[in-house]
């Protein structure tokens, strides 16, 4: 638990959520910094914008549309539900928190840590005080408008708050405690530092620092400014025009001037526009001519000012973060990312960088998975890792979790018997991706579908388990030694991967003798082109020496240039190149469930394709 | 935590003490924000009136919920419905009042509801206390360990027989020293202060000053001249005529001959006088002109519930059942359900206000409770029911609702030979 000194400690434990864009329903519980991750569509923006919709403010909750109800037609009585759970009260009694439990405030939960349950009474010393805060949303047929209602949830068997107007509604004032900012994937922020945007003025007043008497003095310029517009030699004979046509009118004589502002303080700090000048440079340029990522960064920093100030005033600060990779080079993501944590007593990051996922704690980063509009949400590396779990699967969690997570952002997720594969299959779409045009039927569209996990030490049963929590659709592909047909009928006998689907070379084969044949579509010229030390004869030649560590013997088995550089010949052939490519969108196809001529079914197994070269 | 209660008869200002002792009360322990005081009555017209006569105390600017017992109840309910179900309390409906209070009194003794509920309400107040049953004054105990309780309470001005000994009276014996009032402030005259004293003491009220025991209105062109009478000769102020029992329709037959033209020799009146409906009159009115069948459709409903004469309740019912259209999806109905709405809505407007004021009204004692009028005309039919305390305790209920005169008007001679008034 992350505790601000002497301030608030509120975040949130865990958000339901019911009947929300993709999301029929699901659970996502959330730990003080937490990141999703998690293949397009499973959610991510659904969550963070559940949570803008819960604890926003009013102007940062867009107008809902049918679009926002799952299925997009809703019925009478279909509601959108959001209940998000609030704990970590300072010593955890409802009478140090007069402002979140009263008569017309929340009522007294109580949170299990143990599984995340919240229940009415407490049981344990250990369950912490929680308020629940709910959303509802329905859509009102005859006036076509989505009707929105932000309360305190007292139970679930609450009736339906619209029909029975009985709730009690969560206040504009907690949601200005709370200090909830959502940042978007969407960003048009050209204008995000000028006076004008409420964030700025917020920042400003926060720190008593509203520069009101310099405002007023540039307003008393304006207003009578040395240089009149109207009284330019080329517009004053039309200004004069203007004038008496006027005085024709209106008994008053008005007469036309021209003011760069409205010449009240609004209009003034409606007026100012950020500029910045680097170094070296005379004559600062507004922000918008610098580039989006000065742009994106000054807003981000303007928050995270405000968070500072928040903090230092013992206020609440919880940050949503969309996509904090885009327009921000990876050295500034980690920075970024490490300062929004810092200063933040919660935050809710959503990103398709593996990176930025790797950046924080890996109890911190939760795999979101959408099936059929069923939401889940599993931690990457859950405490409850068995004890016993090698370090090879241990490792995927750890140094490798850049890959895994990558691979986890797929609609499907390959786990090989070794490293060996997971290498050469990388390899092979990089070659293949190289000399991509744009004719459909040179399409890769492996890489599109599939991610790869770095499986260590041939551990693909305990591998297979450990992604399956976390990934709908697991497939296996194994070798087709006697270790690999046992890692099948292991497999299959345990029900699984997921997804069904197994993979296996050709009898007595493994990955090697298929790039072996990759090679013997157009062996002469691929092998010549091969850049390594006493280049292979022949194909069968190149694939026992894949196979042999023994450099005294010609051993390439973990030789990583070598590796690269047959991979380029391949690329650089066509018919192997179209070879290679035939076999990774067959591996594509087999993990859709669609059947492709270049594998069948196993006799002795039927969940078993086996590679037919 | 203190309890504080005032003890007295009917118009010795126990209302006036209660405020301040509230005033006192806030001085000491100032609300802090989000505070309130929680003021409890029985009746929703004693709500109105009780909220009215918190307006003027010092220190309080509005911050109170003033409700009755019963909507406090189900509030308390609804809201901790969870931890209800926790506790094995069975599921209840906002109509089945003494369960509810029940329920609301056990969830109040948990520690985390009490305490819950003394934060937001750290002072609370009870008028009227002696009509508290049992399931209501276990809310009152529960809270009063936990909060500042004001109670102030007349058990001979309780008129529920099944509540003797009076529960509250009997607690707070045991638990505080009442201050007693003896000085009436309602009335300085001094046959008033006479009778009222006599039929609280089980004596026989006798005429003098301001009392008067009429001949009795043998019929009712008899009762009603002498009801005219009383209203002519008045000399101003508002009058209330005030009957123990509408059974047999003595009353009823009264206050209708007064408003149809002059009565008796001196020719006085006619005068219009206001029944006061009840709930449930008033929702039969509407629901009696309801062309509904058992199971109509949504337009079926809308239909009929436009048909009728506008009303604030007929209204409510109409945007209740689109809401049920439109928020639920509900195309089919039971007339009960929307005869339960309207009297909801009935019921909901009274409280809220509702109904003009009149210079002369017709009311039960039951109505009058807790109110004070220049004349009271009571009306006393054969049809009063309860043993000698309980028709003691109507007369003396509606005597001292009386400022400056009392007139009453017996429908037979051998009323006057028995209890109370004789």
């Amino acid at each position: 638990m992350r505790t601000v000194a002497g301030g608030r400690t509120l975040r949130i434990a865990k958000l339901e959520i019911e009947n929300f864009r993709g999301i029929r329903e699901g659970t996502v519980q959330f730990s003080p910094h937490t990141v999703f991750v998690g293949p397009n569509n499973c959610g991510k923006t659904t969550v963070v914008e559940a949570l803008a919709l819960l604890f926003g403010r009013d102007r940062m909750i867009r107008q809902l549309t049918e679009h926002d109800f799952y299925g997009s037609n809703p019925q009478p009585p279909d509601r959108i539900r959001l209940v998000a759970t609030v704990i970590d009260f300072e010593g955890n009694d409802p009478a140090q928190h007069m402002d979140w439990f009263r008569d017309d405030r929340g009522v007294v939960k109580w949170w299990n840590p143990a599984n995340g349950a919240v229940m009415p009474a407490r049981a344990d010393p250990s369950w912490r005080l929680a308020c629940q805060v709910a959303f509802s949303a329905r859509f009102h047929r005859p006036s076509l408008e989505v009707e929105t209602l932000r309360y305190f949830h007292d139970d679930d068997a609450v009736e339906d708050v619209f029909s029975e107007e009985s709730a009690t509604g969560f206040p504009a004032r907690l949601i200005r405690d709370i200090g909830f900012f959502f940042v978007p994937a969407a960003r048009t922020w050209d204008r995000t530092v000028s006076f004008g945007s409420e964030l700025f003025r917020r920042v400003v007043a926060a720190g008593e620092g509203q520069p009101s008497e310099s405002v007023l003095t540039e307003r008393d310029r304006l207003r009578a400014p040395e240089a009149r517009l109207e009284q330019d030699e080329r517009l004053a004979p039309i200004v004069e025009r203007l004038n008496l046509e006027l005085r024709g009118f209106f008994r008053t004589a008005p007469k036309l001037h021209l003011r760069v502002t409205t010449t009240d303080s609004d209009g003034l700090l409606e007026s100012v526009v950020s500029h910045y000048a680097h170094e070296g440079t005379d004559l600062p340029l507004p922000a918008r001519r610098h580039g989006s990522g000065l742009l994106s960064l000054q807003h981000l920093l303007l928050l995270l000012q405000f968070g500072r100030l928040r903090a230092e005033a013992h206020e609440g600060f919880w940050m949503a973060l969309e996509e904090p990779e885009l327009h921000v080079p990876p050295a500034l993501q980690r920075r970024l990312v490490h300062r929004i944590q810092a200063l933040s007593q919660q935050t809710f990051v959503s990103t398709h960088s593996p990176m930025v996922a790797a950046l924080a704690d890996p109890k911190g980063v939760a795999v979101l998975r959408n099936d059929d509009g069923q939401l889940t949400s599993i931690p990457l590396l859950t405490s409850t890792l068995p004890a016993d779990t090698p370090n090879s699967v241990r490792k995927l969690f750890q140094v490798n979790r850049v890959e895994t997570i990558a691979a986890l952002m797929h609609e499907f997720v390959l786990v090989p018997e070794g490293r060996t594969d997971y290498e050469w299959i990388g390899l092979l779409v990089r070659a293949i991706d190289l000399h991509q045009s744009w004719a459909a039927a040179d399409e890769c569209r492996f890489d599109a579908f599939v991610g790869v996990i770095p499986t260590h030490d041939g551990a693909v049963l305990r591998t297979v388990n450990a992604m399956a929590p976390l990934h709908p659709r697991v497939v296996a592909i194994v070798d087709g030694d006697v270790e690999g047909l046992g890692y099948a009928a292991a497999l299959t006998a345990a029900g699984s991967p997921n997804s069904g689907v197994i993979i296996r070379w050709a009898d007595d084969q493994m990955l090697e003798d298929t790039i072996g044949w990759i090679i013997e579509a157009d062996a002469a010229a691929c092998l010549a082109a091969i850049q390594i030390d006493n280049p292979a004869a022949t194909s069968a030649e190149l694939v026992t020496r894949l196979k042999s560590e023994n450099r005294n013997a010609g051993g390439l088995k973990k030789d990583t240039s070598s590796y690269e550089s047959i991979a380029a010949s391949i690329g650089a052939n066509e018919a192997c190149c179209t070879r290679a490519r035939s076999l990774l969108n067959a591996i594509a196809d087999l993990a859709k469930g669609v059947a492709n001529p270049l594998f069948v079914a196993d006799a002795n197994n039927a969940a078993v394709k086996v590679f037919q070269p | 935590m203190t309890i504080r209660a005032v003890e007295g008869a009917a118009g010795c200002g126990k209302t006036t003490r209660l405020m301040a002792m509230l005033a006192e009360t806030l001085a000491a322990h100032p609300l802090t924000e989000g505070q309130r005081v929680l003021a409890l009555t029985f009746m929703h017209g004693a709500r109105r009136r009780l909220s009215d006569r918190l307006k003027g105390v010092a220190g309080l600017g509005g911050r109170v919920q003033c409700c009755t017992v019963d909507a406090f109840a189900w509030r308390i309910y609804r809201r901790w419905r969870g931890l209800a179900m926790a506790l094995g309390i069975p599921a209840f409906t906002e109509g089945e009042f003494d369960a509810v209070c029940d329920a609301a009194g056990l969830l109040l003794e948990q520690a985390e509801v009490r305490s819950w509920t003394a934060m937001s309400f750290p002072i609370v107040l009870v008028d009227e206390g002696q009509d508290l049953r049992p399931q209501r004054l276990r809310m009152l105990v529960a809270l009063a360990g936990a909060t500042h309780a004001k109670i102030a309470a007349d058990e001979f001005q309780c008129l529920d027989q099944t509540l003797r000994p009076n529960p509250l009276v009997t607690w707070l014996q045991d638990t505080t020293e009442p201050e007693t009032l003896v000085q009436v402030r309602r009335t300085n005259v001094g046959g008033l202060l006479a009778a009222a004293t006599a039929i609280r003491g089980s004596q026989r009220p006798v005429n003098g000053q301001g009392f008067r025991i009429l001949q009795p209105g043998v019929s009712v062109p008899l009762a009603a001249t002498l009801l005219a009478n009383a209203i002519a000769w008045r000399q101003g102020g508002d009058v209330a005529v005030i009957t123990p029992a509408l059974q047999g329709g003595f009353a009823l037959s009264v206050v209708a001959r007064v408003a149809q033209g002059p009565c008796g020799q001196q020719q006085n009146g006619p005068y219009s006088i206001h029944w006061e409906g009840t709930d449930r009159e008033e929702t039969q009115l509407i629901v009696g002109a309801l062309q509904l069948p058992a199971a109509p459709t949504a337009a079926e409903a809308c239909a009929a519930l436009r048909a009728l004469p506008p009303s604030a309740p007929g209204r409510a019912a109409i945007s209740w059942v689109n809401n049920q259209m439109h928020a639920v999806g509900r195309t089919a109905f039971a007339r009960e359900e929307i005869e339960a709405v309207i009297a909801r809505n009935v019921a909901l407007r009274r409280q809220h206000g509702g109904g003009g004021s009149h210079l002369f009204n017709a009311m039960t004692v039951q109505q009058a409770k807790n109110r004070e009028f220049e004349g009271v005309v009571v009306i006393w039919p054969y049809q009063v029911g309860g043993d000698i305390e309980h028709k003691r305790r109507l007369l003396y209920n509606a005597v001292t609702r009386a400022k400056r005169w009392c007139n009453i008007i017996v429908q037979g001679q051998n009323i006057l030979a028995g209890a109370p008034f004789a």
